[in-house]
């Protein structure tokens, strides 16, 4: 484990290149999903007040 | 069915509505199966353990260039043929590729400075490459300058096409140039098959990661332009 964990003395560089990663792939999924969400409920506000009117 | 079929808004969002579970799928599915694998192969005779930084450098670096390809193409069939679609695909690629840019050059610095003693250096392929990131900012600072939607794809497209000029730059940087940054390697045999499967398929993880998210964000945009001609038929 401790091992895995020392990568061969490069633990530091290996493991920040994938957290680095995992936050940037992270920040990308999480903020396309919210805008699509929003998009997605703002239209669905205006066409229910279109059908209402 | 004929692809331009495809650029009628409404037959888009149904086709790619019903490929994206899949592509999602696809993308999670690579991206598990390459972490597996890259932390199971044996560490590299010369680089050692950080020879699985690799595995994230490489793909994000492709990816960086192929959304910039993705969007001057796009840019070119908006300028050309006036499509809104083409606007959209291309300015929904930006965000994407500017952050997988800053992934490269971050992940390219983790592995610098172990192996060359170095976390940057002014070369061809590192300059070039930052030069590229410096694009795809200056790109989405334009596009949220100008509010009017044509005018504002139009100077976006213009930089993109005129920006494209640095991709065969990046990508012979390291032929023309005396550099520290290694030379094409992949399809040249010089990698043992050991790390090339973890290598092909991250590559393909981030490639259907690229693709649903750029998807996803077409399809946004193609639902805030509906609720924006809504509002507007609204107000009239």
């Amino acid at each position: 484990m401790s091992d895995f964990l020392s990568q061969g003395g490069y633990g530091f560089y290996v493991w920040s290149a994938y957290a680095v990663s995992a936050i940037g792939l992270g920040f990308l999924i999480v903020t396309t999903l919210a805008a699509w969400r929003k998009a997605k409920r703002a239209l669905a506000v205006l066409q229910d007040s279109e059908t209402n009117f | 069915m004929s692809i331009f079929e495809l650029a009628n808004p409404k037959r888009f969002m149904e086709v790619s509505g019903a490929f994206l579970p899949w592509i999602a799928v696809a993308a999670a599915t690579a991206l598990l199966a390459g972490l597996a694998l890259g932390f199971t192969t044996p560490p590299d005779y010369q680089q050692g353990d950080t020879v699985r930084i690799m595995f994230l450098h490489v793909p994000a670096a492709c990816m960086a260039m192929m959304a910039y390809g993705v969007m001057a193409v796009a840019s070119a069939i908006g300028l050309i043929n006036r499509h809104p679609l083409a606007d959209v695909a291309a300015k929904a690629a930006a965000p994407l590729g500017a952050v997988f840019t800053a992934l490269g050059l971050v992940t390219g610095s983790l592995w610098g400075k172990p192996m060359w003693g170095a976390w940057w250096v002014w070369d061809g392929r590192l300059t070039s490459f930052l030069l590229l990131l410096l694009l795809y900012l200056g790109y989405i600072a334009l596009g949220s300058a100008i509010e009017d939607e044509t005018r504002s794809a139009r100077a976006c497209a213009i930089l993109a096409i005129v920006g494209a000029v640095n991709l065969p730059i990046i990508y012979f940087s390291v032929k023309w140039w005396t550099t520290l940054h290694q030379g094409n390697s992949i399809f040249t045999g010089k990698i043992a098959p050991v790390f090339l499967w973890p290598l092909f398929l991250m590559m393909g993880g981030y490639t259907l990661l690229f693709f649903s998210l750029w998807l996803v964000r077409i399809r946004t945009e193609i639902l805030n332009r509906r609720a924006r001609s809504l509002m507007l038929r609204g107000a009239a």
